[in-house]
Parts: structure tokens; C-alpha cells; sequence
């Protein structure tokens, strides 16, 4: 033990009087060394001049009011919050009058300008009606008006066909319509997404025009992943969606497989409304096999309602490398625009 | 079960006189803390009321994954953190205007003594705020408050080797400033 080593270890140490945690080896150091007995001793010179501070306090009196300070400053904390909504004063209460004002001045323009514009779209809606019953009436009516193939357009990079799964197929679009009850109407099935765009009551029927323009779409993903203390977070899967049965959306999914386990997942999600699907998963996660042990197989079903950007945690599922915790997410968008230039015609 | 923790539970379920009870268990340490991290009476003060407040409102987050000693040491060290980033590295000494007695002070009326044990008090608390940040908090909870190298790792967030580490730095630091003092002080003797 030299001096160094020694005085190293005593600088670790709390208790530097009574030495109790120290070793035996550097409590015969410091019995044979002048220099670390000094060092000690200004070591514990130092504490007691620190441990001084233990001393200063308020007195007794400052302690009996502490509470009493500590409950008015709470109240105080407390009361500003009603005073803004109250009014404590002359100016918030008028900012208070002008905010209502002025919300009541624009719900009262919008609703002004809707009623405005609805009346423009009737008479312009009354007018192309009458344009295409002339139309009509001069040519004979085609059996199926379809403007190419859609997978065709999707293929060639052109813009999107989004009416393209439901022009096939009346019953699929009227189902669709059906879901919503004011405007949405129309579906397409692309790179794994369900996408309902807008449409004006009265063309979401069967043989009406869908008019070009950029429309709104409701766009939806769900991605599954896995949380594990040891990996962190695994996204496993975006799986893709392959066609909407009505409300029922089916879904295609993959066999993942990760070091030797193979890990199955389905699930069937039904589309409630704009914003809640519901679904049922079942997910499975096979062990690899091992000399000795039998092949294992944990399963998971669960019924869950997921609602735009919640994560559910459906629960957790076993495997060599411990627990992970299943999540299902949604990503609803229904405001994204996408533009077309398709006239289609149902 | 400790005492504190059936308070706790008490107050969860929005009993006040439970939360009344544990501002009179810890007041005490937790001012003190603060005081000797801040160096300052009123600054102690207002960060422990703070603190009480704090817990107060987040006790609901309080999942007993740590003791409540702990958790409320954390949210006062936390603001004192916050507090004194704020002020900046300025080694701030303000005249303590302690209501009531102060235990350091002399009680003679001997102007030369009294001056002797203020500058006293001035040297150990400039040393102690001459500490970074961390190392002042591990020697003031390990010295001056007694927690465990584990209630402070727990408290700081990391190992208990980092605290012994920091616990190190700051003696080693400590002596160096106070050890001419204390030298100065043997040979008066």
C-alpha cells in the first residue's frame, strides 16, 4: 500500500472519524505513516468545518409558520387561474366579451358564406344536370364508361386512379357509400393503404361524374410493433391492405422470422367510422427448437378498438429473450389532398 | 411499511392533513438541502416551498419504484438545478438574514469573535459553491444530509461509482480550499 493508493481510497470515504468502512490494510498504512496521518486529520478538520452548515437554521418560529406559508401560497397559486376565467379585473373580463364576440362573428360569416355557396353549387349543379340529360338524350348511353385500366395508370407512373377498386365493382362502392353518411365515397387500394376521398352527396351514386380537382382523402396505416427491455422498440410491420369488403378491410401479412423465432400475426380490422377502426389480432411467436425442448408456441388475441394516432398495447407475449409487449398503431390523415386529373366515370 | 409511504397513500386518496404531515417530516431536509446547495436563506425558502407544492400536485406519478424521501429530494434537487443555471456561475454570497437565531453565530458580544465566526461561515460556504454542480450535491447529501452512496445515486440518476467518483473530486477540492484554513487554525491553537 503506498500513500497515494491510500489517501485515494480515504477521499471515498464518509466517515473519516470513526474510519469504518475502511480496510484493514490502510488503517496499518496510516499507523505507520506521518504524512496520511496528517492527511486524516485535515480530512476530518475539513468535515467538521463543513458539517458547520449543518447548524445554520431558521429558528423554531420560522418552522411553526412554515405551513401556514406554504397553504397561502398554495391558495394563491390556485385563485389566478379562476380570476381569469372570473374576470379578477376590468381588462380580462372585456378580452373575455371580445373573444366570445368575435367567435360568435365568424360562426355567423361561415355559415353565411356555406348557405351562399350552396345555392351557387344548386343552380350550377341544376345546370350541368340539364346539360347532360341533352347530352343524353342526342347519343346513346354507353354500358361502361371506365377511361382506361386503372392497374394500367398505377403501372405507368401516371397520376392516381383513386376510384380505381370500386369502378369494378358497384356493390364495393355502394358499400362504401353507405359507410358515411354525408359525403364520402369513393375507395382505392394502393401500395398498402385504404384511401376514401369526398364526394358531394348526390355523385356518390353509381354513374355520376367524380369531378377532377384535389380532393381530401382519408388515408390509413397500421404498423405492429414490439417492445422489449433488452431490444427497444421493433417495428415488425406495415402491413399491407389488400381490399375493403364493405366496412372489413383485409389485410395481407408476412411471416416475420428473427434469430431462428418465427412470428405470425392477423388481423381484421373493421372501419367503424372516420376516425375508429376495431379490430381483432392474433399473434403468435414460434421458438426455435433446441436439443431437448420441444418446439413452443405462445399465442395472443385480443379485441381492441384503435382511434387516429393511438398505439395500443394488446399485451404481452413471451420468447427467449423475454417479454415483449405487442403494439398496434393507427395513422389516420383526413386531411390529406391529393390531386387528380382522372375524370372517372362510375 | 414506513410511516411515510402510508402518508402518501393517504394523500393519494386526497387527504390533506396526510400532506401536512409530510411537509412537517421533511421540511427540515429539504430547506437544509436546498440552503446548503444555494448558500442563500431565501432562495431555500421559496425552492422548498416550491418542492412541497410540486409533489403536492404530481404525487399521483409517485409509483413507489423509489422511497418518498428520494422522489422528493429529486424534485428539489432538480429545482435547484434549474434555480441555479439560471443564476449562473456567479459564487453568489448573500448576507443571510436568517429569521431568528442563527446556531453558527457567536453568542458572546465580543465584536472581534463574531466577526471572526462570519467570515468563517463566508470561507466554508464559498467553498462549497465553488464545487460544480454535481459534486456540490453528492457532498452536501453525503455529508451534510447522511443519505447512503445508493439514495444518492438513486436521487442524481446514475451509479454509485459515478457518486463515489464525484464524492472524491469534491473532498479533493474541499481540502484544498479549507485545508490552509484549518492549518491556520491548528497553529493558532
Amino acid at each position: 500500500m503506498n500513500c497515494r493508493k491510500a489517501r485515494r481510497m480515504l477521499l471515498k470515504q464518509v466517515d473519516v472519524v470513526n474510519l469504518g468502512q475502511t480496510s484493514q490494510e490502510i488503517k496499518t498504512h496510516i499507523n505507520t505513516c506521518d504524512g496520511c496521518k496528517e492527511f486524516l486529520e485535515t480530512m476530518r478538520q475539513v468535515d467538521n468545518l463543513i458539517k458547520l452548515k449543518k447548524k445554520e437554521l431558521p429558528s423554531e418560529e420560522y418552522w411553526r409558520s412554515y405551513w401556514s406559508r406554504l397553504r397561502a401560497r398554495n391558495r394563491r397559486m390556485a385563485v389566478p387561474q379562476e380570476e381569469k376565467l372570473l374576470g379578477g379585473s376590468l381588462f380580462p373580463r372585456l378580452r373575455f366579451a371580445f373573444e366570445i364576440l368575435a367567435i360568435l362573428l365568424v360562426a355567423i360569416s361561415a355559415f353565411l358564406v356555406a348557405n351562399n355557396q350552396r345555392d351557387i353549387k344548386t343552380l350550377a349543379q341544376s345546370m350541368q344536370a340539364l346539360q347532360r340529360e341533352r347530352v343524353a338524350a342526342a347519343r346513346p348511353v354507353p354500358e361502361k364508361n371506365i377511361v382506361g385500366t386503372p392497374e394500367k395508370k398505377i403501372k405507368n407512373g401516371q397520376p392516381k386512379l383513386y376510384a380505381a377498386n370500386f369502378r369494378n365493382d358497384i356493390r364495393l362502392f355502394n358499400e362504401v357509400g353507405s359507410l358515411f353518411p354525408s359525403d364520402m365515397g369513393w375507395v382505392a387500394t394502393d401500395n398498402g393503404q385504404v384511401e376514401l376521398g369526398l364526394l358531394n352527396a348526390d355523385s356518390a351514386r353509381s354513374g355520376n361524374i367524380i369531378s377532377e380537382g384535389t380532393r381530401p382523402l382519408l388515408f390509413l396505416n397500421f404498423t405492429v410493433f414490439l417492445k422489449n427491455s433488452s431490444v427497444g422498440t421493433q417495428k415488425i410491420s406495415s402491413p399491407k391492405i389488400v381490399t375493403l369488403d364493405g366496412n372489413k378491410i383485409s389485410i395481407k401479412t408476412n411471416d416475420l422470422f428473427h434469430s431462428g423465432r418465427v412470428l405470425k400475426y392477423q388481423f381484421s380490422p373493421v372501419l367503424v367510422n372516420k376516425k375508429t377502426v376495431q379490430t381483432t389480432l392474433r399473434l403468435s411467436i414460434s421458438e426455435p427448437k433446441s436439443p431437448g425442448k420441444e418446439q413452443e408456441e405462445t399465442e395472443l388475441r385480443t379485441v381492441i378498438t384503435l382511434r387516429d394516432g393511438e398505439s395500443v398495447e394488446l399485451g404481452k407475449i413471451s420468447s427467449s429473450e423475454g417479454d415483449y409487449s405487442v403494439f398496434l398503431s393507427l395513422y389516420i390523415d383526413g386531411n390529406r389532398k391529393v390531386e387528380t386529373t382522372e375524370k372517372a366515370m362510375i | 411499511m414506513p410511516d411515510d409511504l402510508h402518508l402518501v397513500i393517504r394523500l393519494k386518496g386526497g387527504d390533506e392533513e396526510a400532506f401536512a404531515e409530510l411537509v412537517h417530516l421533511y421540511q427540515k431536509r429539504i430547506y437544509a438541502m436546498l440552503y446548503q446547495m444555494t448558500g442563500n436563506h431565501f432562495e431555500a425558502d421559496d425552492l422548498s416551498q416550491e418542492a412541497f407544492l410540486r409533489a403536492y400536485t404530481y404525487i399521483d406519478s409517485f409509483k413507489g419504484g423509489s422511497s418518498f424521501q428520494t422522489w422528493l429530494y429529486r424534485i428539489a434537487r432538480n429545482l435547484a438545478f434549474t434555480h441555479l443555471k439560471k443564476r449562473g456561475r456567479k459564487n453568489t454570497l448573500i448576507l443571510n438574514e436568517f429569521p431568528g437565531e442563527n446556531l453558527l453565530e457567536s453568542k458572546t458580544d465580543n465584536p472581534m469573535r463574531s466577526l471572526m465566526h462570519e467570515e468563517l461561515r463566508f470561507e466554508i460556504t464559498a467553498a462549497i459553491n465553488s464545487l460544480p454542480l454535481f459534486q456540490r450535491e453528492v457532498a452536501v447529501l453525503l455529508l451534510l444530509q447522511e443519505l447512503s452512496y445508493r439514495e444518492v445515486a438513486e436521487i442524481q440518476g446514475c451509479a454509485e461509482g459515478t457518486v463515489a467518483w464525484r464524492f472524491y473530486q469534491a473532498r479533493r477540492r474541499l481540502i484544498k480550499i479549507l485545508g490552509p484554513l484549518v492549518d491556520k487554525m491548528r497553529y493558532k491553537k
